[in-house]
């Protein structure tokens, strides 16, 4: 078993085989051996890591992927649909979203960064900049001259 | 600000220098001033200047205004929970959503969202390598962000997306001028073409793309596109593995065919001699996916040809070919256990399975797939239709449309399950729609005789008179491995069921451990009490 202890100091005990669905807890047990030391998580909250060892439990008897799964170039190649279960997984408030993204990031779990991105990615899907800035509550942050500049560029969609 | 009040200094000194020049040129070249002349044409040189000089400050001062507020815009953004994630995080994002979604433009759109967003698109050259509009500004905008990534390009006719595929359209001069300066500006980039999809183009502007090396060139695609010889390219595209044709076609000869690992021929006029589509699929070992639809193939001269051994061969798709055509191809293929088929064929009258795949002897060898399937669901529709679906596991093997001109033809192909199509390993069987109405007892019974590892049966839907068939006597034992018995939707006859499962349980108290009913007419109460005294479990839905 591992100990993991999260910024807010709660610890989670947690199988081995599920720990390690993360390259960073992985590496970390690897360097250190077999060892009764809990594993700070300094960036990582106990609410969100809670979401993070649910996916990990679900997923833990699936093959890790390999290093060429997941180079850079093959982002291409990952656009398989997101699993029925990871869907009512990733069903969450936005906040929590981002945190599961962050944490993954952060964690070096790459499934389940594609399962939050490519919920992001769908999210997006359809939507025009303005309606994304509304669900993502950003402000339009470019002065009237950039406008015009992305305006002009964009003049062949007018065309269509 | 700083900046700001250091350009109206710099704008202020400007002036004095402006006007005391201006009142040196005029001491010079008049002799004879007259005071009132002198003053005024100053003043209206001053005024002049001095709104030159305003205007100046007040544009200034909007910029420097629109700048810090949009500075301000910017740090309220950072406070929104999304723009938490880091660069790296918002870069795998975007790529992901123009791999996703090709046809949204992902690029275009992220880049208009915000400052910060732009930023990161701008700095992502993968994202704009997609090039699917004819417009030269687009196309260079794309060419030029796109940095050194190979490019896939997707090229259809302008306006052709708005109207009907049936109808003739014309394009304008103009547009097929900008078509000319697309073209020649993706010529120039031929050493990075990765992906190249013609559809309905004009030859004449679009056939020079096809007539230069693309070293890196990986796919290509043709749709409604008249092509000539291209025996002469197949050296200048060395890395080409994947080819569909549609509309389009490519004598099986050519030696493009050559190390596919995707082939799609779609709606092939001219008829294919079958020896050349063999050669066509020997001269690639390593192809995947087959995906051919309309095609027609003469008669095969040899009824058995040598077998084409394709071991990497995953997905097989024939789309309404006429079924001795379709078997054809299946009999002439060695695939692997794990290849999945997907067809839909319309099938002539009393047509069955047999006529559909290959030998029952040989399926183990051409399509051992077949055998794999673990779950299968019939499922009649109403309007005479009939789909039949095979996985074992969550891996889909068999997706079979069957076009049918009368519903009762469906009858021949239900009663092949278990004979023309042997499915050794079957458990889970679903029987949904009315086949009842054109299978009887005894066909159905036939069919399940084949059928003896089957642990689950569910009937949707189905004419009640199968129940009878699944009463077991001595002389009449069909699925002894029978576990699980689902009825739904249909009327029953409570006697029936009694004896089904009385039979059952006294051949064998551990075969039948299930029973489920859901919306069955007919079953009372008293019944189903009486059925949880003889079955472990009766959930009545």
């Amino acid at each position: 078993m591992v100990n993991l202890v999260t910024s807010d100091n709660e610890s989670f005990t947690v199988e081995k085989a599920v720990a390690s669905r993360s390259v960073l807890i992985k590496n970390m047990l690897e360097d250190v051996g077999e060892s009764d030391q809990p594993i700070p998580l300094p960036n990582v909250t106990a609410s969100v890591l809670k979401k993070v060892l649910e996916y990990c439990d679900h997923h833990k008897n699936e093959p890790m992927p390999t290093s060429e799964d997941l180079a850079a170039e093959d982002t291409r190649k990952r656009t398989t649909d997101i699993g029925e279960w990871d869907q009512k997984f990733i069903q969450v408030d936005q906040e929590m979203l981002f945190e599961i993204i962050l944490a993954a990031n952060y964690l070096d779990i790459k499934p389940l960064l594609d399962v939050g991105c490519k919920t992001v990615a769908n999210m997006i899907k359809g939507k025009t900049p303005e309606e994304i800035r509304k669900l993502f509550n950003i402000v339009n942050d470019f002065t009237p001259e950039e406008e015009a500049q992305i305006k002009k560029e964009n003049e062949w969609a007018e065309d269509r | 600000m700083e900046a700001t009040v250091s350009q109206v200094l710099q704008l202020t000194s400007e002036l004095a220098h402006k006007l005391a020049l201006e009142k040196h040129r005029q001491t010079c070249t008049s002799s004879e001033p007259t005071e009132t002349l002198q003053s005024s044409g100053l003043k209206g040189h001053e005024v002049k200047l001095l709104s030159e000089i305003r205007d100046r400050v007040v544009n200034a001062l909007h910029e420097h205004t629109e700048r810090q507020i949009s500075e301000l815009k910017q740090s309220i953004n950072q406070l929104t929970p999304i723009y938490r994630l880091p660069n790296e995080v918002f870069l795998h994002l975007f790529k992901l959503a123009h791999y996703l979604n090709p046809q949204e433009r992902a690029a275009w759109k992220i880049s208009q969202v915000s400052r910060a967003w732009r930023q990161i698109a701008l700095n992502t050259p993968q994202l704009w390598s997609r090039i699917d509009v004819l417009n030269e500004t687009f196309v260079e905008a794309c060419i030029a962000r796109s940095a050194d990534v190979p490019l896939e390009m997707k090229l259809e006719e302008p306006l052709r997306s708005s109207q009907p595929k049936n109808v003739a359209y014309h394009i304008t001069r103009a547009q097929e001028a900008a078509a000319e300066g697309c073209v020649a500006t993706l010529l120039s980039h031929a050493h990075r073409w990765r992906s190249l999809s013609l559809e309905r183009v004009a030859w004449h502007t679009f056939s020079p793309l096809l007539q230069t090396p693309a070293p890196l060139l990986e796919e290509l695609s043709l749709s409604h596109f008249p092509i000539g010889d291209l025996s002469s390219l197949e050296e200048s595209w060395p890395r080409l593995r994947s080819l569909s044709l549609k509309h389009t076609f490519i004598p099986l000869t050519s030696p493009i065919y050559a190390g596919l690992v995707e082939l799609r021929l779609h709606s092939v006029k001219t008829a294919v001699k079958p020896c050349h589509l063999l050669e066509a699929l020997k001269g690639s070992p390593l192809l995947e996916v087959l995906d051919l639809k309309e095609l027609r193939i003469e008669p095969l001269t040899n009824p058995h040809p040598p077998p084409v051994r394709l071991s990497h061969l995953r997905l097989v798709k024939i789309w309404h070919m006429q079924s001795q055509h379709a078997q054809s191809i299946f009999s002439s293929i060695h695939a692997p256990p794990s290849l999945r088929i997907r067809c839909a064929q319309r099938f002539p009258m009393g047509g069955h399975l047999g006529g559909l795949l290959p030998s029952s002897d040989s399926l183990q060898e051409t399509l051992p797939s077949l055998s794999c399937i673990k779950e299968m669901r019939f499922v009649l529709l109403e309007y005479g239709e009939l789909v039949l679906h095979g996985n074992a596991g969550s891996t889909p093997l068999l997706y079979l449309k069957c076009l049918l001109k009368k519903k009762k033809d469906a009858a021949a192909i239900f009663r092949s399950l278990g004979h023309e199509l042997p499915l050794p390993n079957l458990e889970d069987l679903t029987i949904r729609g009315p086949v009842g109405a054109i299978v009887g007892a005894d066909d159905f019974a036939s069919v399940l005789g084949g059928l003896s590892s089957l642990r689950c049966l569910r009937l949707k839907a189905c004419c009640p008179v199968f129940l009878s068939a699944l009463v077991v006597s001595t002389s009449h034992r069909v699925c002894p491995s029978m576990e699980s018995l689902t009825i739904m939707d249909s009327g029953i006859d409570e006697q029936v069921l009694i004896s089904l499962v009385a039979s059952r349980v006294a051949w064998d108290k551990s075969a039948l451990k299930e029973l489920s009913l859901s919306r069955c007419v007919g079953v009372g109460q008293a019944t189903v009490l009486k059925l949880r005294s003889m079955v472990g479990a009766v959930v009545e839905i």
